[in-house]
């Protein structure tokens, strides 16, 4: 059994022990409206980014890789974190995003947000064909055959240049709404809304039945077929969400760039999605938008070149796995159990399933 | 298909051969796909390669080195990395796999920042080449094919004839029913994992001499060898054998055909039909109840 498996021993909702105001009182409000303060607290957050995008024009690209990267982290928390299926080809439905923003506008002359759901439902598509095929294999045969597709893809942006670019690429039309074009700080926000928005979904799905199921796959799937829903595919339907969440991250960084390129969709993109939410935090999705607010804020204030970074964080990874497989926000809540146990009661929300 | 390409398919299968035997020994001792095992090819051939061509070590020394040092790179992944993480999610699937990933991200930046980004030639044991038909077959190719039979020979008969080998196919079996009975699993294990380290050294320093090896070399060695697997299946030991003969001729006949890009596409449809068609590769194993 996991740590996140075990169930802390139930208790009665307690009282404020006599004689403790003030923290303990305050940590049982909390306890009792904790998603309000996830809500106010995870808007707060957003807000600042957008504050900070608001100045110089750099600012907006970093505010927007960030958006992606934490797109592409929330995608890979639904199949990977949730549901135990672990899907290579990431790069892949980044690029499809990016990709159909720039085949639609350039080649058939609409806006480039028709490639927002093009690509979400073809990266979906894709990720059940390929969970189809493996699906009475084990974990491995789904990551190798994810990893094959992911290369050939690459292979495929580079000489495939008559639809692709090639090497060069292509440009992405900056977007039109209702004939207006929309502008880069606008792309921004709506950016960061799409992290915030889907940070919140996942945070509801995680303790929505479905989410409950998707969960219960990864660790007893004997229970979930008994109950009489399919595990496989459950973990099917999770491969495509992720999948699809990832493309739009795709579409956001095509669209703000205004050129997608096969080197933004290399195997280090690969790396970087395993990473992030395991570096945040699995307890929650937005331990998967830390992961990725960290990595690109290390990629950029070390200056890191690709090798290098690679080289750093597969050794950050595998420590992060050995030492603290909670991530960050795991060490943040068990600070807070701490503090809380000092206080005298409980940090948990006993009711339900966490 | 001209002779010369033939002689390429043979070198391939048996290259992608080694490193399926790999996978194969690690699949039937810890149930793992071990998929670091190209970039330790990758390692111990760019060590060797570098060792020449810089320091001037004799060939012979240099490939040595090289199989130890992708052997020793191997048992200390899972000792390290693998095993405990194993152990701690009471081997769940995942954590596993992703520390394998990492391992091998990891062997690849490593080795660019060590022995240079730049491809090396890797230099070969026996420089005699032969000339048959209008074909060169040369020396490295003729060791190559015969290191290659050797290992499936003497795993074959190791799997069966010796106490090790049979306890490692119990322990890939059952790890938990294995342990009950007694066997010494972790050393079943890191065995597994010594033997597959030092067979794709090995493969490794033989095939660079073909086309020289880069720090990315690794992904498209394990991916080979991954294929090998797929196809082949694990019913036998010489499984993986036959699976790379037929990924060897498929990529081979592809390359000459439609040209190199469409390599990778073939690639992945193989993979993809074997999936969906037969996912427990042309060999199986059959259980009789």
């Amino acid at each position: 059994m996991t740590e996140s498996t075990k169930k802390p021993p139930i208790q009665s909702e307690p009282a404020v022990p006599a004689g403790r105001g003030g923290p303990a009182a305050l940590v049982l409000l909390l306890r009792r409206h904790r998603w309000s303060a996830e809500v106010v607290v995870t808007l707060a957050a957003a807000a600042l980014l957008v504050a900070y995008g608001s100045g110089p024009s750099f600012r907006q690209d970093y505010v927007v890789l960030i958006c992606t990267y934490g797109l592409l982290a929330l995608g890979m928390y639904v199949p990977y974190i949730m549901s135990g299926s672990l899907s290579l080809a990431y790069n892949a439905y980044l690029g499809i995003g990016a990709y159909a923003c720039a085949l639609i506008s350039t080649k058939a002359g609409w806006s480039s947000l028709w490639g927002v759901p093009i690509g979400m439902v073809l990266s979906a598509a894709i990720a059940v064909l390929l969970g189809l095929a493996t699906r009475k294999l084990t974990g491995f045969y789904l990551a190798g055959v994810t990893l094959l597709f992911g290369v050939a893809f690459q292979v495929f942006l580079l000489d495939r240049v008559s639809i692709t670019g090639g090497a060069m690429g292509m440009t992405v039309a900056r977007p039109e709404l209702f004939g207006q074009s929309i502008k880069r700080y606008q792309i921004m926000v709506v950016g960061v809304v799409l992290v915030w928005v889907v940070g919140i979904l996942l945070a509801r799905l995680r303790q929505s039945p479905y989410g409950v199921v998707v969960r219960l796959r990864k660790d007893v799937p004997q229970v979930v077929e008994a109950s009489g829903i399919s595990a496989g595919n459950t973990g099917i339907v999770s491969l495509a969400i992720g999948a699809a969440i990832g493309s739009l991250g795709g579409s956001l960084f095509g669209m703000m760039g205004g050129v997608a390129q096969p080197e933004s969709f290399g195997l280090h993109i690969i790396f970087l999605a395993i990473f992030m939410p395991l570096l945040g935090g699995q307890r929650s999705p937005w331990g998967a938008v830390l992961g990725a607010l960290i990595v690109v804020v290390f990629t950029f204030e070390l200056d890191l070149v690709e090798d290098t970074g690679t080289l750093i964080f597969a050794i950050a990874i595998l420590l992060v796995l050995r030492l603290a497989p909670e991530g960050l926000l795991g060490l943040v809540g068990k600070g807070w159990q701490r503090f809380c146990r000092r206080l005298g009661v409980s940090g948990h929300d006993d009711r339900g399933v966490r | 298909m001209p002779l010369q390409l033939w002689i390429s398919v043979v070198e391939l299968s048996c290259f992608a051969g080694l490193i399926a035997l790999g996978f194969f020994l690690v699949l039937r001792g810890a149930d793992l796909f071990m998929f670091a095992l190209g970039p330790l090819a990758m390692f111990g051939a760019m060590f060797g390669a570098y060792m020449v061509s810089r320091n001037g070590w004799p060939v012979a020394l240099a490939v040595v080195v090289g199989v130890v040092i992708a052997s020793g790179l191997s048992v200390a992944s899972e000792l390290l990395v693998v095993r405990p993480i194993h152990r701690r999610t009471g081997g769940e699937e995942n954590p596993s796999i992703v520390a394998i990933v990492a391992v091998l991200f990891l062997l690849e930046q490593l080795a660019g920042t060590l022995f240079g980004r730049r491809p090396l030639p890797g230099s070969a044991l026996w420089r005699d080449s032969f000339t048959v038909g209008g074909a060169v077959i040369s020396g490295q190719a003729i060791l190559l094919v015969a290191v290659c039979l050797l290992a499936f020979g003497g795993v074959a008969w190791w799997l069966r004839g010796s106490a090790t080998g049979r306890m490692l196919r119990a322990v890939g079996d059952n790890e938990r029913a294995a342990a009950i009975l007694g066997i010494p699993v972790a050393k079943v294990r890191m065995v597994a994992f010594a033997m597959a380290g030092a067979l794709a050294g090995i493969a490794g320093a033989l095939f660079a001499t073909k086309g020289g090896v880069t720090f990315t070399s690794g992904l498209q060695w394990t991916l080979v060898g991954f294929l090998a697997v797929i196809v082949g299946g694990l019913g036998s030991v010489w499984a993986p054998l036959v699976g790379a003969v037929i990924v060897a001729l498929l990529q081979t006949w592809t390359v000459y055909k439609f040209g190199q890009a469409m390599e990778d596409y073939v690639t992945f449809a193989v993979a993809f039909l074997f999936f969906a068609l037969r996912p427990k590769g042309i060999f199986q194993t059959k259980v009789r109840i």
